[in-house]
């Protein structure tokens, strides 16, 4: 615990700064009076001495002349009596010379008792008191024809002086004590009326808070000026921090808000689902009702995210959210979980049938046509539905349940909805595995480059091969694509996945081109996110240094979707690979929505025929009509056209009478690992050449 | 008691009265200052000093003093100031030059009286002063008369006097010496006692301030012819009792006012029992003289001795004259041979 100094009210500070202030001064001020009375005093009492003097001399001289010592003396008595002074003394030369001496000398003297005492001429200590004397003065007595008869001496005391200079230091004292009494009491009611008093309504104003510690109340204002500057100070930083704390809820509210709800949608974000999904837990299982929870997840979204940008995909996640709202009761909970993932849940469920009815609405509505600028988009979305007590007992599982059941839903086909059941969660653990798996996947190199050629049909040479990625699993064996590609680009994990393969297959085809073989153009898949990054380049050029590889014998294949989402920032990229001689096709052409101007601008060097263009030729109007358009643009932009998932010879023949003569599929192989290829290499070399 | 100059007059006449022996022993202290005895290099030495030896008073004093000191072996000094304040100093100066055992002094006044003392002190003489005072009381013993008590037996004469002739009902006039002084102040007190127990008034007083003739005499004939029932006159002084008589005579009230004084003349002895005077309070000189002498004597002997002593008035009257004959010629008149 802190302890605050002990420190002294401002009382008492003004006291100890006031009370020897003023008591200084007074003191001063009566010891200046002291000095003067005491010089004026001296003066007076010269001046005075000089008047008796002149007195007695007038007095003393015929007494003198007559010889009536006693008389005289009794002058001197009456002068030392009547005026306390220290002494007075008479030297009488004509007495003096009667008697055979200087002078006749008497006086009386004034002792320190106060008591007369007659002057003898012979006592020291006579002289001495004489000598103690204040002042001092002599008039020389004449007589009528002008000879020095006698002299009189006057000794002043300085005991009148000192009674009234005592008198003047207690008449001092006692006035200052007055003056200082007087001065600090009236100071201190002042400080007290003027400072003190407001200053302590302003400290109990103060004092007076609320439960965050802030006035409830404005301070007087009043006082002196610089007491009312403080209030005034003071009550502006009052407003202030009730201003900024009203601006603090506020934004307490926005981030409160924030922190719960979506910022696209406005939605229940997931952390608000969660809280309100566990309520609603603990309030069914009070009252024995059911809880459901859909989960709700847009079907291809990704595609139109990817092909028509973001702000056409949040303009869709709106919508949606507007459909999914009007399917809803007041009382159930809408939130949206993260991208194109939707979250309802629906309380005092009684029945199945209840949450079925909704999920049958919400995918009804969501499956009507869109309308964005002027383009209809169709879109649907697949449900997954947990309940409780039926799924789980907590927030957590009945959500992981209704994902698992919304993946379900998915794999049958999306535009559906499916309850969660126990073979579900097993799914989804699986999933959860195979990630963990994955990445330990990429650090123990299971994951490796097959091969696949890609073939000129006209002629029967190999052009090159693509690079696939493929998951040699220890235990599991060969995991096909789809199952961790997915997975990869949904944790990113596909960047360093990327790299590794083509690190690999580059190293692989430097090998081959050591060995005497041609493996041709090596294409690898790349995800756009590398082209979103500049220094890609760089590590581009030094994965081929590292490797032995040439830039020459590279191509770069990046799906249209992909390179669609932002293909201004590509751009940049792509120009810069392009200038180091590597080649680079755009890829599932056919599939995306790519502007024909972009198109124009990106230096690709080639496109590339989706399979699903390809698959049903040479039957399906509708795709014979996209590949033939798409040989067309090709042919019209001067680009190379390649078509992928060739697999019979009439599709080979197809795309060979329409013009596009590489071709790549399994008719002429599937994707092999890099020791078979070397054989397909040697055995397809003579195949060639024997045709 | 008056001492003034002016009775010089009248001393010349009582001289003449008192016979040649007097004379012998006066004149020599009129013509010097210093009478010094035959046997002054051997007796222990006194010092007198009177403020004037032409004042009868004081001559009869210094007469007292002399003998007295003979009688008890000292040689004395008397020195007359002549009335002369530097003159009485340089006199106790030499006094103490001569380192004299004792003083007397009789002072010009009673203020300096006090130097004297003072003067006489810082030698270590001792001093008594012998009438007159001192404003002092550095004295050893101070001699004087009874003045109160004399004046309250004189006037008890007086009183008797107009109850003899039925004149209880007439008043009394009093021409006072100055009564600023201690001496007339007792005078008066003590007569008025006087008057006051017979039932008779006192009419009215004038203060003398000259002591002449003239003023005695107009301060006379003012009271008898102001106050028609006057019956007596009293004069606190001796010497102008003649301006009284002259007076009274002049206004034609002989033998209807009666008259009595203070202190005496020679000639008294005679107007008294002639009834020209019912009578006078007589002070003793010569007796305060030798009382003076007796007293330093004493201390000289280191015995105590009576601060203030006051020796009795003599009151004098047709019917006590001759009884008192022989005291009144030796210490009120100093009619005795002086050794």
């Amino acid at each position: 615990m802190h302890h605050q100094p002990v420190t002294p009210s401002i009382f008492i500070l003004l006291l100890c700064i006031i009370l020897p202030t003023v008591f200084i001064t007074v003191a001063s001020s009566a010891a200046v009076d002291y000095f003067i009375a005491k010089q004026r005093m001296s003066e007076e009492m010269q001046e005075r001495t000089t008047r008796k003097l002149d007195t007695l001399q007038q007095n003393i001289t015929g007494l003198m002349e007559a010889f009536a010592v006693n008389e005289y003396e009794k002058i001197l008595i009456n002068e030392v009596s009547l005026n306390a002074n220290c002494a007075v003394l008479v030297k009488d030369f004509k007495l003096g010379s009667i008697l055979g001496e200087a002078a006749y000398i008497s006086g009386q003297l004034r002792s320190e008792a106060n008591r007369l005492v007659t002057f003898e001429p012979d006592n020291p200590n006579h002289w001495k008191h004489l000598d103690n004397c204040y002042y001092s003065d002599s008039r020389d007595v004449l007589n009528a024809s002008g000879e020095l008869i006698g002299q009189i001496h006057l000794y002043a005391s300085s005991a009148e002086i000192d009674a009234k200079l005592n008198a003047i230091i207690r008449e001092s004292l006692i006035n200052t004590l007055i003056i200082c009494t007087l001065i600090v009491l009236i100071l201190l009611m002042m400080t007290r009326r003027f400072i003190l008093t407001p200053l302590n309504s302003i400290i109990t104003t103060i004092g007076n808070t609320d439960k965050s510690g802030i006035p409830t109340h404005m301070v007087p204002d009043r006082g002196p000026r610089e007491v009312r500057t403080l209030a005034h100070s003071i009550n502006t930083m009052i407003t202030s921090i009730r201003e900024s704390r009203l601006d603090l809820q506020a934004q307490k509210d926005a981030l409160d808000h924030m922190a719960h709800h979506d910022a696209l949608t406005g939605l229940a974000n997931r952390t608000l689902f969660n809280e309100r999904l566990t309520h609603a837990v603990v309030q069914a299982a009070r009252q024995r009702h059911k809880v459901a929870v859909l989960f709700v997840d847009l079907d291809h979204f990704k595609t139109i995210n990817d092909s028509l940008g973001h702000n056409t995909g949040d303009k869709v996640l709106n919508i949606i959210t507007n459909r999914l709202t009007r399917c809803l009761r007041a009382t159930d909970t809408l939130a949206r979980q993260s991208g194109d993932e939707f979250s309802i849940l629906l309380e005092g469920v009684d029945n199945v049938s209840q949450a079925t009815e909704v999920a049958q609405k919400v995918l009804h509505n969501i499956s009507r046509p869109l309308q964005i600028d002027q383009t209809e988009l169709y879109t649907s979305c697949s449900i997954g539905i947990s309940l409780f007590p039926d799924h789980g007992q907590t927030a957590n599982e009945l959500l992981m349940q209704a994902d698992a059941a919304m993946y379900q839903a998915k794999s049958e086909g999306r535009n559906t909805f499916q309850y969660f059941n126990t073979e579900l969660t097993q799914k989804a653990l699986d999933r959860l595995s195979l990630e963990a798996q994955l990445r330990s996947a990429l650090l123990n190199s299971e994951l490796i480059p097959f091969f696949q050629p890609q073939i000129d049909a006209a002629n029967g040479t190999i052009i090159g091969f693509e690079a696939l990625a493929r998951w040699q699993h220890p235990e599991q064996g060969m995991i096909p694509p789809a199952r961790f590609i997915p997975l990869a680009e949904a944790t990113g994990l596909i960047h360093q996945l990327d790299l590794e393969i083509i690190r690999q297959a580059m190293a692989q085809f430097a090998g081959w081109y050591r060995q005497g073989l041609n493996p041709g153009i090596l294409s690898v898949n790349l995800t756009v996110r590398h082209f979103q990054q500049l220094e890609f380049v760089d590590t581009l050029l030094e994965l081929i240094k590292e490797t032995g590889f040439r830039t020459e014998w590279l191509e770069i294949e990046v799906t249209e979707s992909q390179l669609m989402t932002k293909p201004e920032a590509a751009i940049q990229v792509l120009q810069q690979i392009h200038q180091t001689g590597i080649r680079i096709a755009l890829d599932d052409f056919g599939t995306g929505y790519s502007s024909l101007s972009y198109l124009k601008r990106l230096p690709v060097t080639k496109l590339k025929i989706d399979q699903s263009f390809v698959r049903d030729l040479p039957h399906d109007e509708e795709d014979i009509s996209i590949t033939c358009a798409v040989i067309a643009l090709a042919k019209s932009l001067g680009l190379e056209i390649i078509a992928e998932g060739a697999e019979t010879r009439e599709q080979v023949e197809f795309l060979l009478d329409q013009g596009c003569h590489q071709i790549q599929g399994y008719f002429y192989s599937r994707p092999l690992p890099a020791g078979e290829i070397e054989r397909f290499m040697l055995d397809y070399e003579g195949i060639a050449q024997g045709a | 008691m008056p001492k003034d100059l002016s009775a010089t007059f009248v001393m010349l006449k009582q001289l003449m009265l008192t016979g040649l022996l007097s004379c012998m022993l006066a004149l020599p202290a009129l013509a010097t200052e210093r009478m010094t005895t035959a046997e002054n290099t051997v007796q222990p030495r006194l010092v007198y000093i009177t403020s004037d030896t032409r004042i009868p008073f004081w001559d009869i004093m210094a007469r007292g003093i002399r003998r007295q000191a003979h009688e008890l072996g000292y040689g004395i000094d008397i020195y007359s100031a002549h009335n002369d304040a530097r003159r009485e100093l340089e006199l106790i100066a030499d006094a103490i030059k001569q380192k004299a055992e004792g003083l007397i002094i009789s002072p010009t006044n009673s203020s300096a009286a006090a130097t004297l003392i003072k003067l006489a002190d810082r030698a270590g003489i001792p001093v008594v002063i012998a009438d007159i005072g001192a404003d002092s009381d550095g004295y050893i013993s101070y001699i004087s008369s009874d003045n109160y008590t004399g004046a309250y037996r004189i006037g008890q004469v007086l009183t008797h006097a107009l109850e003899v002739r039925g004149w209880q009902q007439g008043r009394v006039g009093i021409i006072a010496i100055p009564q600023k002084r201690l001496n007339g102040q007792a005078r008066t007190a003590g007569f008025m006692k006087a008057l006051d127990e017979a039932g008779i008034h006192n009419a009215a007083m004038r203060q003398q301030v000259d002591f002449s003739h003239d003023e005695t005499y107009r301060f006379s004939r003012e009271l008898i012819e102001s106050i028609p029932d006057l019956r007596a006159l009293w004069l606190q002084g001796s010497d102008r009792y003649q301006a009284a008589l002259d007076a009274i005579a002049d206004t034609g009230r002989r033998g209807e006012i009666l008259l009595v004084t203070f202190d005496a003349e020679p000639e008294f002895l005679q107007l008294i029992p002639s009834g020209v005077l019912v009578g006078a309070a007589m002070q003793q000189p010569f007796l305060m003289g030798e009382q003076a002498v007796k007293n330093l004597h004493q201390h000289l002997q280191g015995l105590t001795v009576e601060h203030e002593q006051k020796l009795p008035v003599l009151a004098i009257s047709a019917d006590n004259l001759d009884d008192n004959l022989k005291t009144i010629r030796r210490n009120v008149l100093g009619q005795e041979a002086t050794p």
